[in-house]
């Protein structure tokens, strides 16, 4: 599951319609939408929106995690309008902090340098994308996910030659539409990664049962899951215990699973 | 190779950034001020980061050139290491730099003079008629050398330092440059070699052993100085007999009188980075079978190291004379398993 930050409606109308979308929660603080592979949540504009919100959702849907997308329109110098660029590295001009995301995944498009401003400007002091949510993002989705799962994508609305007074709500939604397959091909990457995150994260077969049936301090509970994760790394498909065991205790199942995963039989390589 | 890279501004001008940099023609450059604002910082995943590493080029600051571990050594009594690079082109899951580091991205710090000043000094400063100095702890010292033109220019300093001694650790074939000048009685060219059967699985992206084996001969053709690191032994199915097969191989390429020491290493690893290791890969059969925790070390259980460690020393022993010959210390092995 893909979760996408947008902060303007119209950034977030060709991703809604695109991937059928629909309102998740109508009494939730943010908008927000949701489908079979992706969830988008809709800020407002500025760092602080953007940060309740992406902490608001991932609160949301703790129990799903996913990799993060920050989607929108962006001032640029130099670039041309409707230039899509990837976010190699974001800057919050107002305490000079740099966030990077971890570029792990083929580039979708050219990358480039984000500033993220308080007050919207119009002098692009630097050859850099300009927005007032990029490293809020950043802050705030590395907070829940690996830096290798929260990313940015920009599409150039605004520049020297045309300013930002200039900008329309229609013209908003042709350019996100046009990202729409940089949007997908990040989808896709970002799945195979997030897979692996996700295996590292997982709790390992029969802890639940274990649970179930046992008393686990948590120091207990940490042990089961190592020694329940080591057990299924060199004996995927057999169940570490038998059918019949008559453990009494907690402490009996992890000394005699300790004891098994020891046995010469399970000698890996 | 390296689709991103990052520049710490100061050395963005550096003559050795630039023809880094000119080797990379495709690759985006981001700026940034530190290193550290990339390279281990929170919320990064080692595992998810090694499948597309980028690379960093930073200067180094503060220590340069520091004293090995007690115990580490090939003879000498005073042994420095430094690192020239953090983290390295190849995937060995024993590797302890995946749990040393949260980022799996490769710095190359470039101010290779700062080094050799710091290396200078300590030779000044040294008691013993020899010290080594050791590189590879913390990377290849010739994986990347297309790149780096490290051992290029380390060599023509310790030509001219031969009271000290450079070892060049390494699991990499890339050994055209050393063949193309005179072998240094002072540089040792140290192989990390494991059994094939392990290897196979273990060593991601490296050289098969059985080229790393003829590059070691080919070097020891030539003259230079060799060393054999069997680090780490790793308890396995037929584990004697692939590692008494490794031996012989490796005997029947290299000339003896080549061979400057052998080593054997444990696996073993500090707790708390044996629990970000296997974090990263619950899913690996090597962190879970015949470990155990001692004094915050995590190693083989303490007859399964003991079993490793002889049958090896006892092997290689029918090859090489007990003087070259250096087991590294250990917290698990038992006495008697001492030569």
């Amino acid at each position: 599951m893909l979760y996408i930050h947008t902060a303007l409606p119209a950034e977030a109308r060709p991703i809604l319609d695109h991937y059928a979308l629909r309102m998740h929660d109508a009494s939730a603080p943010f908008s927000l939408y949701t489908g079979n592979q992706v969830r988008l949540v809709v800020s407002g504009v500025g760092k602080t929106a953007t940060a309740a919100a992406v902490a608001y959702t991932y609160a949301r849907f703790a129990d799903q995690p996913g990799p993060w997308l920050n989607v929108g329109i962006a001032g640029h110098k130099t670039a041309p309008l409707g230039k899509s660029l990837w976010v190699q590295k974001a800057v919050d001009t107002a305490t000079n902090t740099p966030f990077f995301p971890s570029l792990t995944i083929p580039p979708p498009c050219d990358g480039s340098v984000l500033q993220t401003v308080d007050q919207p400007r119009a002098d692009y002091p630097s050859d850099t994308l300009f927005d007032m949510e990029g490293s809020a993002f950043f802050q705030t989705a590395q907070r829940v996910v690996p830096a290798e799962l929260s990313h940015s994508v920009k599409i150039v609305s605004d520049n020297k030659e045309a300013p930002w007074e200039t900008l329309d709500r229609q013209r908003v939604e042709r350019w996100i539409s046009d990202l729409l397959p940089i949007i997908e091909h990040m989808r896709t990457e970002l799945e195979s990664l997030t897979a692996v995150w996700l295996l590292q994260r997982a709790d390992p077969p029969y802890f639940e049962r274990a649970l179930s049936q046992y008393r686990f301090s948590q120091t207990q509970q940490n042990r089961l899951r190592r020694l329940l994760q080591q057990w299924h790394s060199v004996a995927p498909d057999t169940p570490p215990w038998s059918p019949d065991h008559s453990e009494q205790s907690a402490a009996q199942v992890l000394d005699t699973l300790e004891a098994r995963l020891g046995e010469p039989s399970h000698l890996p390589y | 190779m390296f689709r991103t890279i990052y520049i710490e501004e100061a050395v963005a001008s550096h003559p050795r950034t630039q023809a880094t940099l000119a080797r990379f023609g495709q690759a985006q450059h981001i700026p940034c001020v530190h290193y550290g604002e990339v390279f281990n910082r929170a919320a990064q995943n080692f595992r998810l980061q090694k499948r597309q590493p980028s690379l960093i080029l930073a200067e180094k600051r503060g220590q340069r050139v520091l004293p090995t571990p007690a115990g580490y050594g090939i003879g000498s009594l005073e042994n420095f290491y430094f690192s020239h690079m953090l983290n390295c082109l190849y995937d060995c899951r024993y590797c302890f730099l995946q749990g040393m580091y949260r980022s799996a991205h490769m710095v190359i710090f470039i101010n290779y003079e700062d080094f050799y000043e710091a290396i200078d000094s300590q030779i000044q400063q040294a008691v013993s008629e020899r010290p080594y100095f050791f590189s590879g702890y913390d990377c290849d010292s010739l994986a990347l050398e297309g790149i780096t033109d490290f051992t290029k220019s380390f060599i023509d300093f310790f030509s001219q330092r031969t009271n000290a001694t450079l070892e060049l650790r390494t699991k990499s074939v890339r050994i055209h440059s050393l063949l193309a000048r005179t072998p240094l009685d002072n540089c040792v060219v140290a192989f990390s070699l494991t059994p094939s059967a392990i290897a196979d699985g273990l060593e991601v992206n490296t050289p098969p052993v059985t080229k790393r084996i003829e590059a070691l001969g080919m070097l020891a053709d030539r003259g230079w100085p060799i060393g054999l690191r069997f680090d780490p032994l790793l308890y396995h199915r037929n584990w004697r007999k692939n590692y008494r097969n490794l031996f012989k191989a490796v005997f029947a390429r290299l000339r003896i009188e080549s061979l400057h020491s052998v080593s054997l290493g444990q696996f073993r690893l500090p707790q708390a980075m044996y629990k970000r290791m296997h974090k990263l890969y619950p899913d690996e059969p090597l962190f879970a079978w015949g470990l155990a925790e001692s004094e915050g070390q995590v190693s083989y259980r303490s007859e399964l190291a003991g079993q490793l460690h002889s049958f090896c020393r006892d092997e290689l022993l029918q090859y090489i004379d007990p003087s070259i010959f250096f087991p590294c210390p250990s917290t698990t092995l038992e006495s008697d398993t001492a030569p």
